[in-house]
């Protein structure tokens, strides 16, 4: 059981660290393979050369694209596509916090990504309890309900959005017909609609996480304490909940991070007026290509989330001692 | 205490409510690309699949050539590079194993608009903007760490005592990894495969920033599609991906049991 779930975990990356698939001990594994096939010398060689063809793809089409982005969001812009390295700037760090329109839109991406958290932490919970309790086969095919709209298109699920959302949406038609309403209500191209497809698309990134913090809790907790005389809920908030926290922050962490930085959806289901960080990084990047100025946006985006993700890890295990040790 | 594991009705239809809100999104899409109007409805008395044939007029196959093609390509890179690194990994010590790992798993963490961003600049200053292989390298990188992940997964499966006895019943070191090994995490890397596709076939949020003119994937065209005009013609090609990807995993289902793979 604990294995499965370290599969799902390792596979979601969530930075829990037990899930990782535990290697094979190192005396063990190296020693046959020195006796019998390879000489003394290539042993140290044979693992290196494996790993090269990737360490070669990832340094030149990963750290060096990005290490070059935060480099040249200290440079100068001097034209299209361009900037001027001669010297090193903070220029364009003091022109995106100096204006109230960028720090809007930073803080309209906050909040927003803040709501998503909250609400797919909070609706996934309950979700995940109730995975833990079906069997075999039954939880398997629920799981496939939340899995579906993840390996979904984004693009899909934004669409399927508009469908119900729009002024002629299914929404909207089905409250005019009953007469509920009279005039349409505007359920789209605002922070409804792009806080509804974010959560209804990262709701798995929750989910997976809690699950997996209560699949791998012993069931004998939770009848022990019901047996000592606690009440469901008092077993509830002492035993369960506090044992799956790792799993909240876990899956609160990876939420966040990923409405943070989201682009499709709130380009899709936000509209002209609601924009987002992203949005501002891409506009900056492909259509003015200002490209210090847009790496300065996505350095911002990616330093504020590490930040907030840092504070809340950390007030979450000052929390959880507090919990366990009352 | 009326149902002893807990199952409360609050909680049942609660879970009814959500599932509800999970799938309504693309059962609503499947329905309405049958629709024989202009308007998006679900059809009630009469169906059409009028836009099923707009799709070739619309010129969406141009991009579902381009994605299956960078999909199938990228993930058989991923596979053959992310294999051997897990290899390394799983059966290896040394040093600055943590970092290596570190560094194939950052694509996940990392935001797809940093890497964007990045690539972007990168790719228009070294002359590899609007190429295919710029495409097809940007999609390595971000499918790497899902087959890594699955495929240490199945290599840590495989007992070590298992290739060891093959190899005290004299089996050279290659002979028990193909008739041992290989056959024990075949499925596992299909499944890797697989997963690594329809990570690739359906990224937008990286893409878009390093896309040209010359090939654009299926779904930026669709993304800029639904950004100009709107016409059913989107659900009929969403209908499509939403079976296609149901059927992918289907099979990785059938193939390694999703509960193993992801859940």
């Amino acid at each position: 059981m604990s294995s499965s779930n370290g599969v799902m975990m390792t596979v979601l990356g969530t930075p829990i660290p037990p899930t990782n698939a535990p290697p094979v001990p190192a005396a063990t594994a190296k020693r046959p393979m020195r006796r019998k096939a390879y000489g003394k010398r290539r042993v140290n060689w044979f693992p290196l050369l494996l790993l090269t063809p990737l360490l070669v793809i990832m340094v030149i089409f990963f750290v060096v694209p990005l290490s070059r982005s935060v480099v040249i969001s200290f440079f100068h812009f001097s034209g299209p596509g361009t900037f001027d390295s001669s010297q090193l700037t903070i220029q364009n760090y003091k022109d995106f916090l100096s204006s109230p329109f960028y720090l809007g839109i930073l803080r309209r991406t906050f909040m927003m990504s803040l709501i998503v958290t909250i609400l797919c932490v909070a609706i996934g919970y309950p979700v995940s309890y109730y995975m833990m309790q079906l069997s075999g086969r039954k939880q398997q095919i629920y799981m496939f309900c939340y899995l579906a709209p993840w390996l979904i298109n984004v693009v899909v699920k934004a669409f399927g959005w508009t469908l119900i959302l729009s002024p002629a949406g299914y929404i909207n038609t089905i409250l005019l017909n009953l007469g509920i309403i009279q005039t349409p209500l505007h359920l789209m191209y605002n922070d409804f609609s792009m806080i509804v497809g974010l959560t209804q698309g990262e709701m798995v990134f929750a989910v997976m996480p809690i699950l997996a913090s209560l699949v791998s809790m012993d069931p004998e907790l939770r009848s022990a304490a019901a047996d000592l005389g606690a009440s469901r809920v008092k077993t509830f908030m002492r035993i369960t909940l506090p044992l799956s926290l790792p799993g909240i922050v876990a899956g609160s962490v990876f939420v966040f991070t990923m409405s943070m930085a989201a682009y499709t959806t709130p380009a899709l289901l936000g509209g002209v007026k609601v924009r987002v960080m992203s949005y501002i990084a891409y506009q900056q990047n492909t259509s003015t290509l200002n490209f210090p100025f847009g790496s300065a946006v996505s350095v911002i985006l990616v330093i504020f989330t590490i930040v907030v993700v840092q504070v809340y890890m950390r007030a979450m295990a000052s929390g959880k001692r507090k919990v366990i040790f009352r | 205490m009326s149902s002893g594991k807990g199952k409360s009705v609050f909680l049942t239809s609660f879970n009814v409510l959500v599932t509800v809100f999970m799938l309504a999104p693309m059962v609503l899409v499947i329905l309405t690309s049958f629709t024989p109007g202009m308007f998006y409805e679900i059809p009630t008395t009469q169906w059409s699949l009028q836009w099923y044939r707009a799709i070739i007029d619309v010129g969406f196959l141009n991009g579902f050539v381009v994605s299956m093609g960078l999909a199938l390509l990228a993930a058989l890179v991923s596979l053959i590079l992310g294999f051997l690194a897990a290899f390394v990994m799983t059966r290896y010590v040394f040093k600055g194993k943590v970092m290596a790992d570190a560094l194939f798993m950052a694509p996940i963490i990392v935001p797809a608009v940093a890497l964007g961003v990045g690539l972007l600049q990168f790719y228009v200053n070294v002359g590899l903007y609007n190429t295919f292989f710029a495409l097809l390298l940007a999609h390595v990188v971000i499918t790497v760490p899902y087959i890594i992940r699955t495929a240490a997964v199945s290599l840590s499966a495989v007992s070590r005592e298992m290739e060891l006895a093959a190899m005290d019943l004299g089996a050279t070191s290659r002979q028990s990894f193909v008739h041992v090994t290989m056959p024990l995490i075949k499925s596992g890397l299909i499944s890797g495969y697989i997963f690594a596709f329809l990570i690739s076939f359906g990224e937008v949020a990286m893409t878009i920033f390093i896309i040209g003119s010359k090939y654009t994937t299926l779904p930026v065209d669709m993304f800029n599609y639904m950004l100009q005009v709107n016409t059913p013609v989107i659900a009929a090609m969403s209908t499509l991906l939403i079976v296609f990807s149901i059927v992918l995993m289907v099979v990785l289902d059938r193939l390694f049991g999703l509960r193993t793979i992801i859940g």
